[in-house]
């Protein structure tokens, strides 16, 4: 009897209590928790060598810095700026929080859209999938923390923006069709359906920051 | 003059129902307030109301946050490659939203901006950029003067309220 492991929220599916076998459930089955496909889920060993293994080679590649800040992009700006508006929202400091809020959409209102199709954000989506596990080693390798702790969520969040974007692609504008989508304010997970999940499955923040998309 | 306690109590006015036992345990009379807020002046950090609190609507908050941690150069680059990649794609997802005519496929538009603005926003929040009271932020916010003058009375106004702690 085996176990699998939902690599987004970490819902287990033991052989063993379930009536059909993981191996057996259709592709088109789906996380009871997260909505995270067949394909995002992972065997649990009993002794999880592999993974450690995994941990001790150090094949991070960090490239070289220099040491000024260049130059920031408008939406960097921007959104720096509302990052801050969040820190001061939670030190109750109403005043600055709003002022970051105005500096935020100011610089948001700089910059310009630029051409592209859904092809494009898929290949830029896929991208930043491939990414996440350079940039955990290289967290890993200064042993950050807080950076660390963004790149596991940014991960299971870019995963699930991936899983949303090929089901649309697939299915169409049936799959969003009268139905609600969520966007988790905390994290960036994405849900569609007409209920959120009571918890968030990747940060696990209640559902009042779980917000509809209107 | 007396020095002022490292914590002072805050309430939450949204979580507030005036039970009142506040009023009742506060040895200086700080919570007793025309405002509604604690008078932070007053307020000696003790903890009795926070603790007396059957709504858990009294924080103890700290007068000077502690520095927020330094960042590796090479955790801070990596981190903005992750965040300049989804701001690229915001750019796409809104022209996408501008061309659209079906509002399903808006909304679906949106939400992918709304997650990405999200984990960018975490990202910097990582990328030395989680306290505005520090240098970082001071800097930040300095480097952007002297382009807007409507801007530049915001950025002042930060800039005089935020005081520097490390």
């Amino acid at each position: 009897m085996r176990k699998y492991r939902c690599t987004i929220c970490g819902y287990i599916y033991d052989d063993a209590k379930e009536k059909v076998k993981f191996e057996d459930l259709p592709d088109d089955w789906k996380c009871p928790l997260c909505g995270a496909p067949k394909s995002l889920f992972e065997e649990v060993k009993d002794n999880d060598t592999s993974k450690k293994e995994a941990d001790k080679k150090d094949t991070s590649y960090v490239e070289e810095v220099d040491d000024d800040l260049r130059e920031l992009s408008n939406y960097e700006i921007s959104l720096i700026c509302s990052n801050l508006a969040r820190g001061c929202e939670k030190q109750y400091l109403e005043e600055e929080t709003n002022l970051f809020r105005e500096l935020s959409s100011h610089y948001e209102s700089l910059e310009k859209s630029k051409e592209g199709n859904l092809e494009d954000i898929i290949d830029m989506v896929t991208s930043d999938i491939n990414n996440f596990g350079n940039s955990m080693e290289v967290f890993s390798k200064y042993d950050d923390r807080g950076a660390k702790r963004v790149v596991n969520w940014a991960s299971k969040s870019t995963n699930i923006m991936k899983v949303v974007i090929d089901a649309y692609k697939e299915k169409g504008i049936d799959y969003i069709k009268n139905t609600k989508i969520w966007v988790c304010d905390i994290c960036g997970f994405i849900y569609i359906g007409d209920n959120p999940p009571k918890v968030c499955p990747v940060c696990r923040v209640p559902s009042f920051k779980i917000l509809e998309v209107c | 003059m007396k020095e002022k306690s490292e914590r002072y109590a805050y309430r939450d006015l949204k979580i507030c129902t005036k039970d009142c036992l506040c009023l009742f345990v506060c040895p200086t009379g700080a919570t007793d307030n025309e405002t509604g807020q604690i008078d932070f002046d007053k307020c000696i950090g003790c903890g009795s109301c926070a603790a007396s609190c059957p709504s858990k609507a009294i924080s103890m908050l700290p007068r000077v946050y502690p520095k927020q941690k330094v960042k590796d150069k090479h955790v801070i680059s990596e981190l903005f490659k992750l965040a300049d990649s989804k701001i690229e794609q915001i750019k796409i997802l809104k022209n996408m939203i501008n061309e659209s005519s079906n509002d399903d496929e808006k909304r679906l538009y949106k939400a992918l901006i709304h997650s990405n603005k999200v984990i960018i926003e975490d990202l910097f929040r990582e990328a030395g950029f989680m306290l505005s009271q520090s240098t970082n932020t001071n800097k930040f916010l300095k480097s952007l003067l002297g382009k807007d003058k409507e801007i530049d009375t915001i950025i002042n106004k930060l800039l005089s309220k935020l005081v520097v702690n490390d």
